[in-house]
């Protein structure tokens, strides 16, 4: 049932006003992204295929939900569901005693009347399970959920009464994909009490077969009625199990001649028969045709409660909202990995001298020192000193040979890279990378910074330019090397 | 033609600066693979332009230079003077080649050492300022003594082009804008045509390109504009049938009304799904993948506002549709544009709740049940045991399939064969229903009511209809 809460939860919640968890959604989707490394287009389209995907989603949004504490009915209406299929087994079971008791109800003298047992415990039992498939196939050829009206009050009623305390009753009104479940749940409730009741009736009668001695008889008013009747009623009704069981519990013809009772007499029209002998024919009966077909339904209808479940596709309008709320269409175009990017600020940083850094490419020349160093500049916002900054990358090849002679030897605490974003990383830059990492041993971490320099500014580099630095980078496969990029002003 | 004589193209450039885009663009071919991260194409590769299976030009798409510095430096240590220029590139080849080393230099130049002439593009991004690191690739180009031309593509929004120019120039005869996300035909075969310039026997072949392509170009709008027509003349004449219980009371009535109706729907759907891939394939896409809102046409979602944005519809459309609701009934098209009038603002808000009842799904076309005096003069046969929904009785409605048909067609038409990713319906810039001629307009309009009497009488609407529709779409299409 736990899945149900779920559902009834977050068709509750989609209810609600968007305020009320739309935070939420933002954080799931931002960690969903994060978790699957794709991008927003890619999430939309995995989303509309995959319902598993769907359903792990919107799970994590309720646990967040929970976690932040938003009321939401769910959990209650669950235990009520719970308490009402407990309330259905307990009634089930005290009707059942007590009808099994009725049943065999003895007069002073006399066997128990077989009939008052048939009629009660196994033909009034199968004429009601007769007549709910009659309702089902009416209510199926009508076109009408099996549930009926009175079930849909019922249901109503219930959710109304037993969540006001807990939600927003109006918000019930409408929960079109969980009440798909819900009907199986309420006629599960009417088999459970089946279920308990026919249980209930073979108990009474267990019992009062261990601590009594019951002996049961037949009789008529008009004496005219052969026992032939009885007889192949009663080869129906053993049918099931006549073939297997030992003889005793399919009564012969002669035994049901003989045990019919003579009143007037008061014995039995063949006295030497013993009524005792029935018993086993009449548990039979009570279980085959009583208790067994209401436990296969009860079954059945369970494993349609299940179908149910998993086939609720979250596909309505409610969940259509909540994807673009989470998943916006207009955010397909740019993929969101590069927030799980880094950022770099002053105080992350480790301010020693033994910090190198390289500016890599062909930089314009008009970012000279004055522009690298300015006081809204990155290398001045990380408290790099011009000393510890070399220069690499751009027109001949001899100042990486010398940046590689020049380090070699010298222990660094952290080695910075400031690349041009907009330049993707080509194998003159990524071999560099290799022998640098050589150079400086496997643990000194390589941080590689993407900047952009337009007119004397420093703006933030662009998402598409940051992946496809982190793609490019991380198929060095180097643990210590990370893309980092600057916070936006 | 012998294949030495073919022209032959060879793009070279920086890795990732769009080598690949620009021939699956030229080429209109978009299996070429295309990645956002660098290093995307490994080997270089050839592609052949065809007519009836016969070459008539081909592109090289190369991997492009990753190393230029250091293989300008191979290439310097190897040669005394001007005269061995080549001859020290062959020596390179033939000391890299297979090595590992140099493996993406050693792709891009071997095509261009190939016997007879041969062409050479250099692609760059001017979208980023001229860098001085690319010269030694202008350099190694220059040493092979081929004819060549730059070209500027634009990866991101600025435009550097002024920067790189006077470079380009200097090691190039010709220097040409080309965006290969972007490029229309025109700007294809304004291409083509200076590709013919670049040697002496090309002229003709690329000329028999050109005209390939603009011929190839006509027949696929008429060939979208024939799809189209077949399939808004089905979905608009449509009927959707059912056996129908009788003597079921009302609600059991209304739930298979809306049974009926919502296979109706998935009915459309799948015809509107079946054209847009007929039209992508025309197009020699692959089926694409659709940026727009999914709607769901169950009806709730037909009643309110953001139901029918889902559906494609505009504000405009919107309003027009709340203006139906008021009364004004017929001249459908007048109805969409005149929407405008209307304004989206308050009337709008107001007017909505009563459009979507009478726009709900019962209106979207008309519910036939054996109560009608009609029905048993168009279900012969049919004991009063059947229901039928249709065909579209909503005018607004229909003209919202063939808006959509058309935004589809023109993203579709415009789409450079390089682009990835899906396609983008919602930027419903181009032409639409409301750019449309009134004498084209009539003719949509005769065939909408022809198709819904034809349907009414379970007709079949007849081929004639189609054509005449198909024409005037294509008409239409290629027009703008
Ligand atoms: N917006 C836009 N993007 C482009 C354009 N041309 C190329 N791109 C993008 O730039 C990236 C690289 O394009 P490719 O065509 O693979 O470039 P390439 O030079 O062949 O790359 P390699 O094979 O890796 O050397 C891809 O993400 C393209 O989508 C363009 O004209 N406009
Ligand atoms: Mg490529």
């Amino acid at each position: 049932m736990t899945e149900l809460r779920d559902f009834l939860d977050a068709e509750y919640a989609l209810q609600r006003d968007e305020s009320a968890w739309e935070g939420a959604a933002k954080k799931v989707a931002a960690s969903a992204l994060v978790q699957a490394n794709v991008s927003v287009g890619e999430m939309r389209q995995r989303l509309s295929s995959q319902p598993e995907a769907r359903r792990s989603l919107v799970k994590q949004w309720l646990v967040t939900l929970r976690e932040q504490g938003v009321p939401l009915p769910g959990d209650s209406m669950v235990r009520a569901y719970v308490g009402l299929g407990g309330l259905a087994i307990a009634l089930g079971a005290i009707f059942g005693l007590v009808a099994g008791k009725t049943a065999l109800m003895t007069t002073a003298g006399q066997p128990i009347n077989l009939w008052l047992f048939l009629g009660v415990l196994v033909f009034l039992q199968v004429g009601l399970l007769l007549a709910g498939f009659v309702f089902a196939a009416v209510a199926k050829v009508r076109g009408k959920e099996w549930l009926g009206l009175l079930g849909r009050f019922s249901q109503t009623i219930f959710r109304w009464k037993w969540v006001k305390h807990h939600a927003e009753r109006e918000m019930l009104g409408a929960l079109p994909e969980t009440s798909r479940v819900e009907q199986w749940i309420w006629l599960g409730f009417t088999q459970r009490f089946a279920v308990a009741f026919n249980l209930g009736a073979a108990i009474s009668f267990v019992a009062l077969l261990l601590f009594s001695e019951l002996q049961f008889g037949w009789s008529t008013t008009p004496d005219s009625f052969k026992s032939t009747a009885l007889e192949s009623l009663v080869d129906v009704l053993a049918a099931p199990w006549a073939w297997a069981a030992p003889e005793s519990w399919s009564p012969s013809a002669d035994f049901i001649a003989g045990t019919r009772w003579e009143t007037l007499e008061g014995n039995f029209r063949n006295p030497s028969v013993d009524g005792r002998e029935w018993w086993p024919f009449l548990l039979m009966s009570l279980l085959v045709w009583g208790l067994l077909p209401r436990i296969l339904l009860l079954s059945w209808m369970e494993s349609r409660k299940r179908k149910a479940l998993q086939s609720l596709t979250w596909n309505h309008r409610g969940y259509q909202r909540w994807v673009e709320i989470m998943f916006p269409l207009q955010a397909c175009s740019t993929r969101t990995p590069v927030d799980a990017i880094e950022e770099v600020t002053a105080s992350s940083t480790k301010q020693s001298d033994s910090r190198k850094g390289i500016l890599w490419g062909a930089w314009p020349l008009e970012i000279g020192e004055e522009n690298l160093f300015a006081r809204h500049s990155p290398l001045t916002a990380l408290h790099f000193p011009s000393s510890s900054l070399v220069y690499a990358g751009g027109q001949g090849l001899e100042q990486e040979a010398d940046i590689i002679t020049q380090l070699s030897g010298s222990k660094l605490a952290e080695l910075w890279v400031f690349v041009e974003a907009g330049e993707s990383p080509d194998k003159r830059l990524t071999s560099f990378l290799g022998k640098l990492r050589q150079t400086v041993g496997k643990d000194c971490p390589i941080h590689i910074l993407p900047l952009e320099h337009h007119a004397g500014q420093w703006p933030a580099a662009s998402d598409r330019d940051l992946e496809i630095w982190t793609r490019t980078l991380s198929s060095l496969r180097d643990r210590q090397l990370s893309v980092r990029r600057i916070a936006a002003s | 033609m012998s294949s030495e004589s073919l022209p032959t193209f060879v793009v070279v450039g920086h890795v990732n600066k769009g080598k690949s885009s620009v021939v699956a663009t030229l080429l209109e071919d978009p299996s070429i693979p295309i990645d956002l991260v660098p290093g995307t194409t490994t080997e270089a590769a050839a592609y052949d332009f065809k007519i009836d299976g016969k070459s008539i030009f081909r592109l090289i798409d190369t991997p492009g230079f990753q190393e230029a510095e250091a293989t300008l430096e191979q290439l310097k240590m190897r040669s005394q003077n001007a005269g061995d220029h080549q001859n020290a590139i062959r020596d390179f080849i033939k000391q890299f080649d297979g090595s590992g080393r140099f493996h993406d230099e050693v792709e891009l130049l071997r095509p261009l050492l190939q016997v007879g002439p041969v062409g050479l593009l250099y692609v760059v991004d001017a979208s980023r300022p001229y860098r001085a690191t690319h010269e030694a690739e202008m350099e190694i180009l220059r040493w092979l003594g081929r004819p060549g031309m730059a070209l500027m593509n634009r990866i991101g929004p600025e435009d550097h082009a002024e920067s790189w120019r006077p470079v380009l120039q200097q090691f190039f005869s010709v220097v040409r804008d080309f965006n290969a996300h972007e490029a229309n035909m025109e700007a294809r075969l304004g291409l083509l045509a200076t590709f013919g310039e670049l040697h002496v026997d090309w002229k003709e072949p690329l000329k028999t390109a050109m005209d390939s392509f603009a011929a190839r170009a006509k027949q696929r709008v008429s060939a979208s504009a024939s799809a189209l027509a077949q399939f808004l003349v089905e979905a608009w004449s449509h009927v959707e049938t059912m056996n129908y219980t009788p003597g079921s009371a009302d609600s059991g009535a209304n739930l298979e009304g809306d049974k009926l109706s919502s296979r109706y729907e998935k009915h459309l759907r799948k015809l509107e799904a079946d054209a847009r891939r007929t039209v992508e394939a025309v197009y020699g896409f692959a089926p694409l993948d659709h940026l727009e809102q999914n709607f769901n046409l169950t009806p709730e979602d037909l009643f309110d506002q953001e139901g029918w944005r889902f559906f494609g519809l505009t504000q405009t459309q919107l309003t027009a549709r709340a203006a139906a609701a008021g009364g004004v009934v017929g001249g459908s098209l007048e109805l969409i544009t005149g929407g405008l009038s209307f304004g989206a603002g308050v009337a709008l808000g107001s007017a909505v709740g009563a459009a979507g009842v009478w726009f709900g799904s019962h209106r979207v076309a008309k519910h036939w049940t054996p109560k009608h005096t009609r029905f048993a003069k168009l279900f012969p046969g049919q004991h009063g045991h059947m229901r039928a929904f249709g065909p579209i009785a909503n005018d607004a409605f229909a003209y919202v399939l063939l808006d959509r048909a058309l935004v589809h067609l023109r993203v579709v038409q415009h789409r450079a064969h390089a682009r990835q990713g899906p396609l983008n319906l919602d930027d419903t810039a181009g032409f639409r229903v409301g750019d449309m001629a009134a004498a084209q307009r009539k003719v949509v309009d005769r065939t909408l009511h022809a198709c819904q009497s034809a349907g009414k009488q379970k007709q079949n609407p007849g081929a004639e209809l189609v054509e005449n529709l198909a024409s005037c779409l294509q008409a239409f299409a290629q027009g703008s």
